[in-house]
């Protein structure tokens, strides 16, 4: 069928990819752009292996074609960091309470949680396990997610105190 | 590359008149979140050549209350979206039920509650509950725009009312009276063989007479429990005219059980399923008549 160029706006770079109507976003954003961080679950939408932000809200990249994606703002697990170049803060959390074990759903765990903080600085433990019931995690049993997530919303929130007071 | 899902044709109508053009050719899906046609067609389920997205078409993303009150939900308007108005609305309890419990969360960024709706799949909740508010979809053709209630735009599983060259372009919920109340829950189980009962929703609406406590109205509608969702009559004579209370509920939750079809020549999961929809009915009936005597229709 056509194939097209389609332009994406991928962790705040424009990016223009040779894609075909059929072809999937995870597809694109794995093979085409070589951001594997992006896994690919369940296939189906249910484990959320595979979710990437798309204006900043959590959808799963394998139930979504890539040319319904183009020119809106794509924000994979390689795009995820504190400024320049360190770890986000849930980043360095999740390194400190050890809240990845496998590894293989922590690129969509950290994407779902960033929106989360970004719409609610100061989440309850309710809340947090409500924004994580798309994302399914074999290892962890949770906990160690929560306290986690938990932990970073109370660093963001310090350093956005400090910033203002200075 | 593109492995997963067999190529197509796919076109990005940007007006209604264009999209209604395209939709009638034969082997045509219509695309707008994607969550169930995407995830369709990756199962082999769907394999359509042609594909008409409606992303592009102007106003499909309308979301509002009118000045008479009615909901109206466009066939772009994400569940995110509607869930955040409806929360706030306080008047339609059954719809904001069945969307807090609809999962997972990242489908509320993409999915669409007419998406949903069109999906005709006999499990879904939002059916369900938007039949229970009396909810219509705005259906528009080459040959014009007409209002079908859900009773009537469910066919079969999987199969709609709507003729080859029509859409859904929105869904319109009507007002609810302040002395209504709705409410919709589900069973959710894993099934362990073919037969087994995997789920069952139920939604209920009420208005209830602030002065005698007396029903006025009723509608009982029961999901997963056939090919598309059905309303509980006799049930529902058992509660119009009766004072609201416990003892009539249970007694309609009873009458809708008696009224599930079978489904399968099991006893014990036909008997399982009767129980599991004269649990919610009568959850739902005294949920729903608490928000009707609270003035307030909402889950909160």
């Amino acid at each position: 069928m056509t194939k097209q160029i389609a332009t994406f706006t991928i962790n705040g770079r424009s990016r223009d990819a040779i894609i075909e109507p059929h072809f999937l976003l995870i597809d694109v954003v794995r093979d085409i752009f070589g951001l594997t961080g992006t896994k690919l679950g369940c296939g189906s939408g249910e484990c959320g292996a595979c979710t990437v932000l798309i204006d900043g809200e959590p959808v799963n990249a394998c139930l979504t074609l890539a040319i319904a994606a183009g020119g809106r703002s794509i924000t994979t697990i390689e795009g995820l960091h504190d400024g320049q170049a360190g770890l986000h803060p849930l980043q360095q959390a999740f390194i400190d309470h050890g809240a990845a074990q496998c590894g293989y759903c922590t690129p969509g765990v950290l994407l779902s949680m960033t929106a989360l903080l970004a719409a609610n600085g100061n989440p309850s433990a309710a809340d947090v396990k409500s924004a994580l019931s798309g994302n399914i995690c074999r290892c962890t049993g949770y906990v160690k997610i929560i306290d986690a997530v938990l932990d970073a919303a109370a660093r963001l929130r310090l350093r956005n105190e400090r910033g203002a007071a200075a | 590359m593109g492995r997963v899902l067999q190529p197509f044709a796919y076109f990005e109508p940007s007006s209604l008149t264009e999209a209604i053009a395209l939709v009638g050719a034969p082997d045509t899906r219509i695309l707008a979140g994607g969550s169930d046609l995407i995830l369709r067609m990756r199962r082999g389920e769907a394999r359509p050549s042609r594909v008409v997205s409606l992303a592009k078409v102007t106003g499909l993303d309308w979301l509002a209350v009118s000045s008479a009150g009615d909901l109206e939900i466009g066939a772009l308007a994400t569940l995110s979206r509607v869930r955040q108005l409806v929360a706030a609305s306080h008047q339609w309890g059954a719809f904001q039920d069945a969307l807090d419990q609809l999962t997972p969360p990242q489908v509320h960024n993409t999915g669409t509650v007419v998406g949903n709706i069109c999906a005709a799949v006999p499990y879904y909740d939002l059916p369900t509950a938007l039949f229970a508010l009396g909810a219509k979809p705005r259906i528009v053709g080459a040959e014009g725009e007409r209002l079908l209630p859900l009773a009537d735009f469910y066919v079969a599983a999987g199969t709609t009312a709507l003729r080859r060259d029509e859409l859904v372009a929105s869904i319109i919920v009507p007002p609810s009276p302040v002395n209504a109340g709705s409410a919709f829950a589900k069973i959710l189980k894993a099934a362990r063989r073919a037969s087994d009962v995997h789920k069952v929703n139920a939604a209920a609406r009420l208005v209830i007479d602030a002065e005698n406590g007396s029903i006025g109205e009723a509608a009982i509608v029961i999901g997963s429990c056939g090919l598309r969702p059905w309303r509980a009559p006799d049930a529902e004579a058992l509660l119009i005219g009766a004072i609201a209370g416990e003892g009539v509920f249970e007694a309609a939750a009873v009458a809708a059980a008696d009224a599930v079809q079978p489904l399968t020549d099991v006893p014990w999961v036909e008997a399982a399923r009767r129980g599991f929809v004269r649990a919610l009915v009568g959850d739902i009936l005294n949920l729903a008549a608490q928000r009707a005597r609270q003035h307030d229709g909402s889950a909160a």
